[in-house]
């Protein structure tokens, strides 16, 4: 939960920073306010500066009208004095002249150094602290000053006098002398107003605001300590030394400030609640969008989980198809034979198992190519009744096997001819009687097909309505699950994967159908589909039977119904057995089949001569199908060959791919022989195809057809057997009391027939002493590549009269023969197969000989 | 996708909201840290006639107005070389637009127009040297030059041989005046015998004039001792070519490593410490509470520079001696003062008023002779 530490930091961070920022905002705010404050009572000093001077100013008159008096009378300067100090008895007034003669109230020049100015011609105010406060205008004769008029008023008439304590009831004034001395203090100015103003932070208040009135007609300071909150304030007295300072409780003047502070707290604290809402819905987010991560989490693992069930299904399908194949194949190949009733019981038995086991691999391949959406539907012309032919066929004889009655109703106007993935309805309804033929232990299975029509769509209805054990109501909702079988108990019997229905479903919304069922439980039930199907003609598909029943098979001998015996296949396997089985299969058709292991060597086969048909495997060691298919492609006169994909492959969408690719066709292994040859006679040239004229011709192409595995069927010149007596010394018979020449295997090799086989076997012992002979020369010769081919026929022609042991040692030989031509091949590893070859040659041939002794017709 | 899509967005709408609280605080912090009650920094403007480096009156002039805002920690506003008609008017109108709370007009020719436009501006505080020119938003601000005039008379009136002293003086005004009175006086303190000898240009800048009067008075007059009331230094320049002892106006002579010890002494003033006083009024709101306001040695504006080698320990104590008792109160103009016509000006106990001093000083004190 990194994601989730590191939101829990920012939202800590964020609420720390408006913390913060809270309280520098409400300093900022704190001091802005008093700043404000500041400025106000700096203007109300400007006018209390204003009263103060024109407090002096009254004073100042009556001196000046004196001195005016003076001027054009200046005898009376007596007179003027006296009626001077009569008006006004606290000033005591004087006259002093250029010459510092006083009279009068007795003046030093040297206590009030301004009035010396005076005698430019102006009036000052001045102070002494011992003295008081001096009030002095000059007296002009014409252009001079000839005296200079003044009233002096000792300090102790000043604050009576001058005192600015009426100003009103909060604010208390004294006027200081420049040098910070007190002037005149306010009335009733006691030893606790001295210690006040000598306070630490009243004095650096004062200070401050004397530093502010260098540039300012007024200044106020917010001060706070010992004594509290306060506003000093002061302001210069114009023209003279003075200065007003003053004081003024804090809470006169931003009284209304304390709600101001409580309505920003409010404002903070509000925003903070909103941050803390904000925060906890994002991180309830935040988290949510974790739960989301784990989700996606665990939805990654679920779809690789679901990626290697795909991948294990379709590996397991190739791998359980691969020796299905080779099962069936061989099953197959049992029926064909003239067998004892009971082994015919058993093969029968095998036949059943490995096809209901095909099924169940079918169900799931086909399961998993739904869920991995790699189905197709893919639709076409098809007629209404083959379909219901083939699924009343098929199902039908399993109805039949277990005793149990089928019905089918078809409605007769029903048009025939519609457009749909034919093979999907086919498998939909196979899929619903199987499960009621399965689900039904008597009575009767009823399919029921009906539909009604809207403009160029039927709506086509099939209800297949059984007298089985029923579902219960609870059981419905659970039907279509994957994997699910209901009433488990009661089933145990029952075999099957559980898809058939969850497949049928999905492939009916794929087709935009529906199923519903009804079923009451122990009496049976009915599945019911919709499905709209476009129409193509309207011609309808009359009365339906099952007249066409097909006969119930018992022998697989001969099913085939064409011969071609100039046809050429070219058959492309890496695995023996499969090359065998599906040469064996085609055995009964007569066809030419040439066998390569690789893709190279089908190559080479398709410049050698061309075919008309290839079975091409498409998983094989070095070149695969497809890459063989285009490289073959490129040939010449190769555009009539046509090309069939053989593989067990059989994962979804490997069909469409091979077609992709330029297949011609596709065919799953395990296949059948009548899947093989169905395929052969739908792509072989009509010309080459001949219907069967009767059972027991093949004997009459058995030249033909006797090396079914082998690579150069015309390969076997005649030879007679010359060295065959010379022999017989060298390598006495391995196991004398034991045939060397496996009937069975011999005849299984001849589609089972005696005639066949001696025929073989006549051929082969004709042949065997040129053979030998050949082989010899090219021995002594050292002419591998003569003596690779004759001993890989050797090989193959051992095997088909039925002799395993030349033919392995056959097939040993012609791989040292192979490893010493091969073209890779080192100086030493073709020592090495030089050796084994001189080693084995002699047995070989000896071997060889026995057993054309063996096949020699008695 | 869709899981990326809501996790990242998510993951934005909390960067987006965590971002705009963080604007939205520091936007407050911004707005409550720039205070707005710091006023703007008030603006000074000065118009001067000259170019601001033009010696003798303009650049002093600037320099001390400059010196004294940074002082004040005020912006200054300048106009120079406005001499045109009119073009006083244009640049007052345009600090008026700048935003400027003082104008000083820097010459004394301004005082015409300025009569006409002052009215116009009056939150503008004007500061002036004519004083000839009265509004309620304007000052006239004067240095009491003359008391440099009188000690610098006293020294010439020392050192001169021929107890003649020559004048080159620009016109007849009251300013003028009052510097050839002061100086008159003050040789007439140290030398009663000697004459004073004063030669009228008609103008304050010509310096061809100039320095052809300033070698009249020496070769005419016979005047071994030179000063002079001029824009510029020509005649100092004569008299130090002909080897005169001269005393100058305004500007510092002496700094000059070319000139002689005949370069006695400059009568200056300290513009710095006259604009820091203007300032500090016009801050205080007082700059236009008096008509004139007038200050001189007692606060340092004007004084005598440095004495060169020629001027004794004997002569320095005895101006220091004069300039102590005039501080104390034994004032330039007062006492008996006659005129050239023998009318007595001031009578022994009186001292002649600022007023009439700055405005009608229309006469020239008893002593001094004018060289036509």
């Amino acid at each position: 939960m990194n994601n989730r530490k590191k939101m829990v930091l920012t939202i800590m961070m964020t609420l720390l920073l408006i913390f913060l920022s809270g309280i520098f905002i409400q300093q900022r705010i704190v001091d802005m306010l008093n700043k404000a404050a500041e400025l106000s009572v700096a203007r109300q000093t400007e006018d209390i500066s204003l009263l103060a001077a024109e407090r002096f100013h009254r004073f100042m008159t009556p001196l000046q009208t004196a001195a005016h008096h003076l001027s054009a009378h200046e005898q009376d300067k007596e007179v003027v004095i006296q009626m001077l100090t009569k008006q006004n008895p606290q000033g005591q007034a004087g006259l002093i002249d250029f010459q510092h003669h006083t009279i009068g109230r007795f003046l030093s020049t040297t206590s009030f150094p301004r009035l010396q100015t005076a005698f430019h011609g102006n009036t000052i105010i001045d102070y002494n602290p011992d003295i008081g406060i001096l009030l002095a205008t000059p007296v002009f004769f014409g252009d001079n000053v000839r005296y200079v008029l003044y009233q002096v008023y000792p300090p102790e008439m000043l604050p009576k006098l001058f005192a600015l304590s009426d100003y009103d009831a909060f604010t208390h004034v004294i006027i200081q002398y420049r040098d910070g001395t007190l002037a005149v203090p306010y009335e009733n100015y006691t030893t606790k107003d001295t210690r006040f103003w000598a306070d630490d932070t009243i004095q650096a208040g004062m200070q401050e605001v004397h530093e502010r009135l260098k540039r300012n007609k007024a200044a106020a300071v917010y001060t706070e300590g010992a004594e509290g909150k306060f506003f000093v304030f002061g302001a210069d007295l114009p023209q003279t030394d003075f200065s007003m300072i003053g004081y003024m409780p804090w809470s006169a003047v931003a009284g209304q400030i304390t709600s101001i502070y409580q309505r920003v707290l409010f404002l903070f604290s509000l925003m903070l609640i909103l941050f803390a809402c904000l925060s906890i819905y994002l991180l309830m987010a935040q988290t949510s969008v974790a739960e989301t991560e784990e989700l996606r989490k665990a939805r990654l693992e679920a779809d690789a989980a679901n990626q290697a069930k795909s991948q294990f299904l379709a590996n397991m399908s190739h791998e359980i198809r691969t020796p299905l194949n080779a099962i069936s194949g061989m099953n197959e190949m049992i029926l064909r034979q003239k067998l004892p009733k009971e082994v015919r019981q058993y093969a029968s038995n095998i036949k059943s198992a490995t096809a209901a086991l095909l099924t169940i691999i079918n169900e799931i391949l086909d399961f998993s190519k739904i869920e991995s959406g790699h189905i197709e539907i893919v639709p076409t012309d098809y007629q209404l009744e083959t379909i219901l032919r083939e699924v009343c066929t098929l199902v039908g004889l399993r109805a039949q096997a277990k005793n149990l009655q089928f019905r089918i109703h078809v409605d007769p106007y029903l048009p025939n001819n519609l457009y749909g993935d034919a093979g999907r309805i086919r498998q939909i309804l196979i899929n619903l009687l199987n499960n009621a033929i399965k689900y039904t232990p008597s009575g009767s299975v009823t399919l029921d097909v009906s539909g009604h029509r809207s403009e160029n769509t039927l709506h086509l209805r099939a209800a297949v309505t059984d007298t089985g054990i029923g579902i219960r109501e609870e059981d419905k909702n659970r039907l279509f699950h994957v994997f699910e079988r209901l009433d488990i108990e009661r089933n145990r019997q029952i075999e099957g994967t559980g898809l058939g229905l969850a497949i049928t479903q999905r492939l009916l919304t794929m087709m935009k159908g529906s199923i519903k069922v009804d079923s009451i439980y122990g009496e049976g039930s009915t599945f019911t589909i919709e499905l709209p199907q476009p129409i193509q003609s309207f011609d309808p598909i009359g009365d339906f039977n099952l007249d066409a029943q097909p006969v119930y098979e018992t022998d697989l001998s001969a099913h085939t119904d064409f011969i071609a015996p100039s046809a050429h296949v070219l058959l492309v396997d890496d695995n023996d057995m499969n090359c065998f089985v599906a040469s064996s299969l085609l055995q009964e058709t007569q066809v030419q089949i040439t066998i390569a292991h690789s893709g190279n060597e089908a190559l080479e086969a398709l410049q050698k001569q061309s075919f008309h048909v290839v079975l091409l495997d498409h998983m094989m060691p070095g070149m695969d199908g497809i890459e063989t298919l285009h490289k073959a492609k490129e040939l010449p006169n190769i555009g009539n060959t046509r090309f069939i994909a053989l593989t067990a492959t059989a994962i979804s969408g490997s069909r469409e791919k091979f077609l992709a690719e330029g297949f011609d066709s596709y065919l799953s292994k395990p296949m059948t022989g009548a899947e093989l040859t169905a395929m052969l006679q739908r792509y072989l040239p009509p010309e080459v195809l001949a219907p069967v004229s009767s059972r027991q011709t093949p004997s009459a192409t058995a030249d033909l057809t006797s090396a079914p595995a082998t690579a150069e069927p015309a390969a076997e010149p005649a030879a007679e057997p010359a060295a065959e007596p010379a022999a017989e010394p060298v390598a006495p018979p391995p196991a004398s009391n034991e045939p060397l020449i496996d009937q069975e295997v011999g005849l299984k090799y001849c589609n089972n027939m005696q005639a066949i086989y001696n025929n073989v076997l006549t051929l082969f012992n004709k042949h065997s002493e040129d053979k030998i002979a050949q082989m010899d020369n090219d021995y002594t010769t050292g002419n591998w590549k003569n003596y690779r081919i004759n001993i890989h026929a050797l090989k193959s022609t051992a095997l088909t009269i039925g002799c395993r042991s030349l033919n392995k040692k056959a097939q040993d030989q012609e791989q040292a023969a192979k490893d010493y031509l091969a073209e890779d091949a080192t100086a030493e590893e073709q020592q090495q197969a030089l050796n084994y070859l001189q080693e084995h040659h002699a047995g070989i041939m000896e071997l060889y000989r026995q057993v054309a002794k063996e096949a020699k017709p008695q | 996708m869709s899981f990326w899509l809501h996790h990242s967005l998510s993951h934005w709408a909390t960067r987006l909201i965590v971002g705009f609280i963080l604007i939205v605080l520091a936007a407050a912090c911004w707005i409550f840290s720039s205070s707005t009650f710091d006023q703007p920094k008030p603006k000074a403007g000065i118009i001067l006639l000259g170019g601001i480096n033009e010696e003798g009156w303009n650049a002093p002039q600037y320099r001390g107005i400059r010196k004294a805002c940074n002082t004040m920690g005020i912006n200054l506003l300048f106009r120079e070389n406005v001499n045109t008609e009119g073009a006083c008017t244009k640049a007052v109108q345009e600090m008026a637009d700048a935003g400027a709370g003082m104008i000083f007009l820097a010459s004394f020719s301004y005082s015409q127009e300025a009569q006409k436009f002052v009215h116009e501006y009056p939150h503008i505080a004007f500061g002036t040297n004519s004083a000839e020119c009265h509004a309620r938003n304007m000052t006239s601000y004067f240095v009491r030059m003359y008391q440099g005039r009188y000690l610098a008379g006293a020294l010439a009136g020392m050192h001169t041989k021929s107890n003649v002293i020559g004048y080159v003086a620009a016109m007849e005004n009251s300013e003028v005046n009052r510097g050839i009175n002061a100086f008159t006086l003050g040789v007439q303190q140290t030398n009663p015998n000697a004459r004073v000898v004063v030669m009228w240009t008609g103008s304050w800048q010509n310096e061809s004039k100039e320095a052809e009067e300033a070698r009249r008075l020496i070769t005419e007059a016979g005047a071994d001792v030179l000063t002079y009331h001029q824009d510029e230094p020509a005649a100092a320049d004569v008299a130090e070519e002909l080897g005169i002892d001269y005393i100058g106006y305004y500007e510092d002579l002496g700094k000059h490593s070319w000139r002689s010890e005949h370069a006695l002494t400059s009568v200056i003033c300290n513009w710095d410490r006259y604009y820091e006083d203007i300032i500090r009024r016009y801050l205080k709101g007082e700059l236009n509470y008096v008509d004139k306001q007038w200050v001189g040695m007692e606060a340092d504006f004007v004084e005598l520079c440095e004495f060169s080698s020629a001027v004794t320990d004997d002569e320095k104590a005895k101006l220091i001696q004069l300039k102590e008792r005039m501080l104390a109160g034994r004032f330039v103009f007062a006492g008996e003062i006659y005129d050239r016509q023998g009318q007595l000006r001031c009578r022994a106990d009186e001292s002649i008023r600022d007023d009439r001093l700055l405005q009608h000083m229309d006469w020239l004190v008893k002593g001094v002779e004018i060289l036509e």
